[in-house]
C-alpha cells in the first residue's frame, strides 16, 4: 500500500509530540480484574454521622427527593451505591469506566467493592462484575451518574457486547437534590465540597478529579500503582460520601425545620413546595421569622390556598421589611385588585411600588417599571368607571 | 425585453457580435416517462400526483429498480433533473415498510442540508405520514439532539459532523446504526482531491462502525457530471456502484455563448477586462429585469462587481437592493437572507463564487454569466446549469479573462463542448489522512491485530501510533489510550484547522464579526493594511493575529485593492521514481508573504507597495520536477535561462491543470535556476495539498506531452511577446522562451 512506510512514518513522528516507552506485554492474559473488597461495621463513621444511620431511614423519602419514578417501594437494601473512575472528561465512545466502585447494606454491614481493570483486556470483566451486583438491585444511587456515569457504562456495554443492565433501574441521582438543598448557602454543591462543608470530612492528599484520566494512562505505560491507589482511595472515599449525604438529605425532609441554617431550611421548604407538601413548607418558612424570602412564600402559600387576609398580612410585612423590592407590593395589589375587588387599595400599592421603583434607579428595569405604570393606569380607568 | 427578443436583439449587434467566439443553441429536450414501480407506497404516489408527479422520469425509475435489487447507485444527470426524488422515495419507501428502518444523508454543507430537509419534510406531509426527518449540526440545539439520536428516520448531516460529531458517539446513536438502510451521499462530485480523501476515510470508518453494529447498508450516491462517476463513488464507498444516467427530465432552450473582450493593446495582447465587460451584460441584462446570477472565480473579482453593479443600479434604478453578493465569507444568517431574496424574486442580479455551484434551490433564474472560466468542464456545466431551471429559453454567457486557461477555452470551444469532463481524483491512502482517521477509528472501537482499513493492511501504523503513546496493545487489542479527541483536530475540508475571524472594529464600543476565512488563503489576504473587501465595503485591516486566528479590520473609503506576493521555497525530502530528467517524490513547501502591491480600481495602476511580516507556512507534499541538462543550459545567457524558466513555469501552470483534469489552484509551479537537488535548472509542479492527492505522479506519466502542449499554448497566444496567458508578464521573453522549449522538447 504505501511505499517506505517506515520511513515517512518517522518524518510524521517528527511532528507529533509524545514520548512514550513501549508497554510490556504479558505472555499469559488474565482476564479477571482486581477486586477490593471492604466491609464498614454499623457504628463506623463517616464524617460526622455513622453509616447506619441510614438504615433507620425511608429509603422512599430518598427516591421523593429525586423525583424517580418507582412503582415498588423501595428498601435500603434494594439500592447500589455506584461511582466510576473513567479514561475522560468527556462522553466520546473510547472513554470507560477503568474503576468502578459500588457499595450496598448486607446484613447490617456497608459492604463497598471496586472493581479495577489493569489493563484494556479487563475492562469486560469488571462490566460483568458490576452487572453481577446490578442484577441485585433495584436501585442506584449516584452523585452525577444519572446521565453521565450510567452513559459511560451503557456505552462501553455496547462495545464489549454486554447487556445494557442500567436500563431500567430507578436512579437516584443526589447531585440536583442536594443542590436544592445547599445551593443558597453554598458556593459549589460537588461531591468534594459537601463533603467537607456538610459531613465535616476533610481528605488528605486527596487527588482532584480532572487528573484522573492522566493517572490511569500513566499507570498503564508504566505499571507503576503508587498513584492508581490514590484514585481507588477517592473512589472509596466518593461512596462513603454518597451514603453520608443521602443520610443528610433524607433527614433534612424528617426535619426540616430543624436545619442548622436558615438558606438550607428555606431550601427544604422549597423543596417541601415542589413535591408538594406546603404544610411541611410552611413548617419550615414559620420558623424563619421575618426572613423575606420565606414571608414571599407564605404569602403564595396563603394566596394558592385563597387565604387572602393571611396572604395580605404576610405580604404587607414583607412590603415594610423591603426598602426597595417592590414585588410585595404588586402582589399586594394583585390581591386586592382580583381578590379583593378593592381598586382602591390596589392603587395605594400600586403607587407604593411605584415609589420603590423609582427611589432606586436599579431596582426596575424599563420594562417592570412600564408594568406598574400600566397596571397604575388600568387601575384609575376602573375607577373612574366605578 | 424578455430574454428571447433581448437574444434576438443581441444576434443583430456587431459590436457584440464581434466578440462572440462561439453562440451553441442546445435543443429543446423532451420528457421520458416511466410508470411508478408496483413496489412504491401507494402514499408516496400519491404525494408524487398532488405535486403534478404522475410519472417518473426514466432515470428515477431505474434508479429505484437498481435500489431494489439491492445494489449501491451513483446518479449522474443535470442540474434540476429530479435527483432528490431518486433517494427521496426509495427511502421513505423502505420506512413505511419497516418503521424502525433509518437512513442517513450526507450534504457537502450546512445550507445543503437545510434545503434538503424543507423539501422532505413538505414532501412527508403531502404524502400523510409520519416520517421524522432532522438535521443534525453545529446548529442543532442541544435541547433537541437527544430526540433527533432516538426518533429520528432520516438524519440529515455533513461529513464534517458524521466525523467530529456523531460517530466517535456511535453509542449514543445505536438506534440508527443498529436499523440504518440507506446512506445517502449527494453532491458526490464535491468529495475530491483532500476533501474526497478524508470522506472516502470517514465512509471506511462508517463501514467499520456499521460491521460492529451487524449493518449492510446500500449507498445512493448523486453527482454532477464528471469524468468517472463511478470510479469516484466508489473509492468513495469502497463497494461497487451501479452507473445511473439515462437522464429522462426535460429542458429549455439553451443559449450558450462564449465571449472574447476586445484587444485593446495588441503589444501586449491585453483584452478588455472580463470584469468591466460582465459588468455591462450584466446591466443589459438587469434593465431588462432578466434575472440573472453572476459567478466570478475570486472573492475580490465578486466584491468588485458587486460595488460596480451596485452603484450602476442606483444611477439608474434609483435602488441597489436587487444587487447582491453571495460568498463564502458570508455569515449563515446573511446568505440565508440572499437566498429567500433571490426565490421571492426581490433580488435580481446576485454575484457568486461557487458557493451557489451546489444545488441549493434558488428559483429559476433565466440567465447566467460566468466571469472566466471556472477551470473546469464540469464546474462550468454546474454553474450554467443555474438559469433555466424550467422549461423556458436560457441564456449562458461565458467571458473570457486573460487567464491562458479561459482564452485557450473560448478560442477552442470544442475542446469545451467535445471532451469528456474532469476526473474526481482521490487519494484515501495519503498517509497524513490516512493515519488521523486511523486514530479516529481506533477512538471509535479498538483495533484487533490483523483487522484491516479500507482493505489495506495497518499492523505498521498501529505499531507506530502505539510507540507514541496514542494506542495501547492488550493482547491482540489496539485500544486508544489519551485522553485527546482526535477528531476534534482534524478537519477534513483542508489540511488547515481553524478558519481566521474577521472582526469590524469601526465602532469602538461594537466589535463585530463580519466573517471568516481559512488559513491559507488569511496570510494573502487579512495581512496589516491589506484592504479587505466584503459586502462591496471596504476594510483596512488594522491588525492581523496570527497566533488567534483573528483579523482586525476598520472600514476606509480608498480608492485602491491591495495584492500580496507570496515567496516560495521548496526542499526535495525523498524521490520515489526517476526517468532521465523526471522525477517525483516528495518535497516541503515553505512560503512566505512578503510584500503587498497597492493597485488602483478601474486602472489597475500600481499604487507603491509595503511590507508584511508573517510566519512562514510549511507544507509537506507531493511533487513532479524535470531538469534541463547544464548543454542547453549554456547555450543561454544566465538571464534568458531564468526567463525562459519563468515562462515555461507560467506555461506549465496553465497545461498542467489540462491534464489532470484539476482545478488551476490544485498545483503550483516553481522553478528553480539551480536546484539543490538535481544541481540543474529545474521546474517543480507540486500538489497544493499536503501529503498530496496523486497529482505529481500522474504528471510524470507523460512530461514531454506536457512541454508540447506547453509550446503549442505558447504559439497560439496573440500577443507580440509576453502576456499573463502564455509566459507572464514578469519579465519573461516569449522568444527566449520559445527557443529554450524547442531545445528541450525530443
Amino acid at each position: 500500500m504505501i511505499s517506505n512506510l517506515q520511513k515517512k512514518l518517522a518524518a510524521i513522528s517528527k511532528e507529533m509530540q509524545s514520548s512514550a516507552e513501549n508497554a510490556p506485554h504479558a505472555d499469559e492474559l488474565d482476564f479477571s480484574c482486581s477486586v477490593y473488597e471492604n466491609s464498614y461495621d454499623t457504628d463506623y463513621s463517616v464524617g460526622n454521622i455513622k453509616i447506619n444511620s441510614l438504615l433507620t431511614q425511608d429509603a422512599n423519602i430518598l427516591a421523593d427527593i429525586c423525583f424517580a419514578e418507582h412503582d415498588e417501594k423501595i428498601n435500603i437494601s434494594d439500592i447500589l451505591f455506584f461511582d466510576t473512575e473513567t479514561t475522560g472528561l468527556g462522553t466520546g465512545a473510547s472513554i470507560l469506566a477503568f474503576l468502578i466502585g459500588v457499595g450496598y447494606f448486607e446484613s447490617d454491614k456497608f459492604i463497598l467493592k471496586q472493581f479495577l481493570m489493569n489493563d484494556y483486556h479487563q475492562e469486560s470483566s469488571i462490566l460483568k462484575n458490576f452487572n453481577d451486583l446490578l442484577a441485585r438491585h433495584r436501585a442506584i444511587v449516584s452523585y452525577n451518574g444519572k446521565s453521565y456515569d450510567t452513559h459511560i457504562v451503557n456505552s462501553r456495554s455496547i462495545i464489549n457486547s454486554l447487556p445494557r443492565m442500567m436500563e431500567g433501574k430507578t436512579q437516584l441521582d443526589l447531585l440536583h437534590s442536594a443542590r436544592r438543598l445547599y445551593k443558597r448557602r453554598l458556593e459549589s454543591c460537588s461531591l468534594s465540597s459537601l463533603e467537607k462543608e456538610i459531613l465535616g470530612i476533610h481528605r488528605i492528599d486527596d487527588i482532584p478529579g480532572s487528573e484522573i484520566p492522566e493517572i490511569f494512562f500513566n499507570y498503564i505505560k508504566y505499571k507503576d500503582k503508587s498513584m492508581l491507589e490514590k484514585v481507588i482511595e477517592h473512589n472509596r472515599q466518593d461512596i462513603l460520601s454518597m451514603v453520608g449525604v443521602a443520610s443528610k438529605l433524607i433527614d433534612a425532609f424528617d426535619n426540616g425545620e430543624a436545619l442548622g441554617h436558615r438558606e438550607d431550611i428555606f431550601s427544604q421548604g422549597m423543596i417541601f413546595e415542589k413535591l408538594n407538601f406546603p404544610q411541611k413548607a410552611i413548617l419550615c418558612y414559620n420558623v424563619l421569622g421575618n426572613y423575606p424570602p420565606a414571608l414571599h412564600r407564605l404569602g403564595h402559600i396563603a394566596k394558592a390556598d385563597m387565604k387572602y387576609a393571611e396572604a395580605i398580612e404576610h405580604f404587607s410585612t414583607l412590603s415594610k421589611l423591603q426598602k426597595f423590592d417592590f414585588s410585595a407590593d404588586i402582589e399586594l395589589a394583585k390581591i386586592y385588585e382580583h381578590k379583593m375587588n378593592d381598586c382602591l387599595k390596589a392603587i395605594e400599592h400600586t403607587n407604593r411600588a411605584l415609589e420603590k421603583a423609582d427611589s432606586f434607579l436599579s431596582s426596575a428595569s424599563k420594562d417592570a417599571m412600564d408594568e406598574i405604570k400600566k397596571r397604575k393606569h388600568r387601575l384609575s380607568e376602573k375607577l373612574k368607571k366605578q | 425585453m424578455n430574454l428571447d427578443q433581448l437574444l434576438q436583439k443581441l444576434r443583430g449587434d456587431l459590436s457584440f457580435m464581434g466578440n462572440v467566439t462561439n453562440w451553441k443553441e442546445i435543443p429543446v429536450k423532451e420528457a421520458q416517462y416511466e410508470n411508478f414501480g408496483s413496489y412504491l407506497d401507494p402514499r408516496l404516489i400519491s404525494a408524487c400526483e398532488k405535486r403534478g408527479i404522475h410519472r417518473l422520469y426514466t432515470h428515477q425509475r431505474s434508479a429505484m429498480d437498481a435500489l431494489n435489487e439491492g445494489k449501491n447507485i451513483v446518479v449522474v444527470t443535470p442540474t434540476a433533473s429530479g435527483k432528490t426524488l431518486c433517494y427521496n422515495l426509495p427511502v421513505l419507501n423502505e420506512i413505511l415498510k419497516d418503521n424502525s428502518s433509518r437512513a442517513l444523508y450526507l450534504f457537502p454543507t450546512k445550507a445543503l442540508s437545510a434545503d434538503q430537509v424543507s423539501e422532505l419534510y413538505e414532501f412527508i406531509n403531502l404524502a400523510e405520514i409520519d416520517i421524522k426527518t432532522y438535521t443534525y449540526d453545529g446548529d442543532t440545539p442541544v435541547a433537541a439532539r437527544k430526540a433527533v439520536r432516538s426518533a429520528g428516520h432520516v438524519v440529515v448531516t455533513n461529513p464534517d459532523m458524521l466525523h467530529s460529531g456523531i460517530m466517535p458517539h456511535h453509542t449514543k446513536w445505536v438506534k440508527l446504526f443498529e436499523n440504518l438502510k440507506f446512506i445517502v451521499i449527494d453532491e458526490i462530485h464535491t468529495y475530491r482531491g483532500v476533501f474526497g480523501s478524508h470522506v472516502a476515510n470517514v465512509i471506511r470508518r462508517l463501514k467499520r462502525i456499521l460491521e460492529f453494529y451487524g449493518v449492510k447498508v446500500q449507498f445512493i450516491c448523486c453527482s454532477a457530471t464528471i469524468a468517472n462517476p463511478v470510479e469516484l463513488a466508489s473509492n468513495i464507498i469502497g463497494e461497487d456502484v451501479e452507473l445511473i444516467d439515462n437522464n429522462g427530465s426535460p429542458s429549455g432552450e439553451k443559449h450558450f455563448i462564449f465571449y472574447n473582450p476586445p484587444v485593446i493593446n495588441k503589444q501586449l495582447g491585453i483584452r478588455k477586462s472580463a470584469i468591466l465587460e460582465t459588468k455591462n451584460l450584466a446591466l443589459k441584462l438587469l434593465y431588462n429585469d432578466i434575472s440573472t446570477i453572476v459567478f466570478a472565480k475570486a472573492r475580490l473579482t465578486v466584491e468588485v462587481l458587486v460595488n460596480y453593479l451596485k452603484e450602476k443600479a442606483r444611477d439608474m434604478l434609483g435602488d441597489d437592493s436587487g444587487v447582491r453578493g453571495y460568498r463564502g465569507g458570508y455569515l449563515p444568517t446573511q446568505r440565508r437572507q440572499i437566498e429567500k431574496g433571490l426565490r421571492e424574486g426581490t433580488i435580481k442580479t446576485v454575484v457568486s463564487t461557487n458557493a451557489l455551484e451546489l444545488g441549493i434551490d434558488i428559483g429559476s433564474l433565466q440567465s447566467c454569466i460566468i466571469c472566466g472560466y471556472p477551470g473546469t468542464i464540469s464546474g462550468t456545466w454546474q454553474e450554467s446549469g443555474r438559469a433555466g431551471r424550467r422549461n423556458e429559453t436560457a441564456l449562458t454567457i461565458m467571458v473570457a479573462n486573460s487567464s491562458p486557461l479561459s482564452q485557450f477555452i473560448i478560442k477552442h470551444p470544442e475542446y469545451f463542448f467535445e471532451s469528456s469532463p474532469e476526473h474526481g481524483l482521490i487519494n484515501p491512502d495519503n498517509l497524513y489522512i490516512l493515519i488521523s482517521h486511523i486514530k479516529s477509528a481506533a477512538f471509535e472501537l479498538p483495533f484487533k491485530d490483523g483487522e484491516t482499513f479500507g482493505g489495506a493492511a495497518i499492523g505498521e501504523i498501529l505499531e507506530f501510533l502505539g510507540e507514541n503513546g496514542i494506542l495501547h496493545r492488550a493482547g491482540d487489542t489496539w485500544h486508544w489510550a489519551s485522553d485527546n479527541f482526535p477528531s476534534s483536530d482534524i478537519s477534513l475540508r483542508s489540511a488547515a484547522d481553524a478558519n481566521f475571524i474577521i472582526i469590524d472594529i469601526s465602532d469602538p464600543a461594537k466589535h463585530k464579526v463580519i466573517g471568516e476565512m481559512d488559513r491559507f488563503a488569511a496570510p494573502m489576504l487579512l495581512h496589516d493594511e491589506a484592504v479587505y473587501m466584503h459586502e462591496g465595503s471596504q476594510y483596512q485591516v488594522e491588525k492581523l493575529d496570527f497566533d488567534n486566528k483573528k483579523a482586525y479590520v476598520r472600514y476606509v473609503n480608498v480608492d485602491y485593492y491591495t495584492d500580496a506576493d507570496l515567496a516560495v521555497t521548496l526542499k526535495v525530502l525523498d524521490e520515489f521514481e526517476t526517468d532521465e530528467n523526471n522525477y517525483h517524490g516528495e518535497v516541503m513547501v515553505s512560503s512566505r508573504v512578503t510584500m503587498f502591491k497597492k493597485i488602483k480600481l478601474n486602472t489597475h495602476e500600481n499604487l507603491g507597495w509595503g511590507k508584511v511580516h508573517l510566519p512562514e507556512l510549511e507544507m509537506h507534499t507531493t511533487s513532479f520536477w524535470m531538469s534541463f541538462d547544464d548543454e542547453t543550459a549554456e547555450k543561454f545567457s544566465k538571464e534568458d535561462l531564468e526567463s525562459a524558466l519563468m515562462g515555461v513555469a507560467n506555461l506549465l501552470a496553465n497545461v498542467a491543470p489540462m491534464y489532470l483534469m484539476c482545478d488551476p489552484m490544485d498545483v503550483s509551479v516553481l522553478y528553480q535556476v539551480r536546484s539543490p537537488y538535481t544541481h540543474k535548472p529545474t521546474i517543480h509542479i507540486y500538489d497544493n495539498q499536503p501529503g498530496g492527492i496523486g497529482f505529481s505522479q500522474k504528471l510524470f506519466s507523460f512530461s514531454n506531452d506536457l512541454l508540447k502542449n506547453a509550446l503549442n499554448m505558447l504559439n497560439d497566444c496573440d500577443c507580440l511577446d509576453g502576456c499573463p496567458a502564455c509566459v507572464g508578464v514578469d519579465g519573461s521573453s516569449k522568444m527566449v522562451t520559445r527557443a529554450f522549449l524547442n531545445q528541450i522538447i525530443k
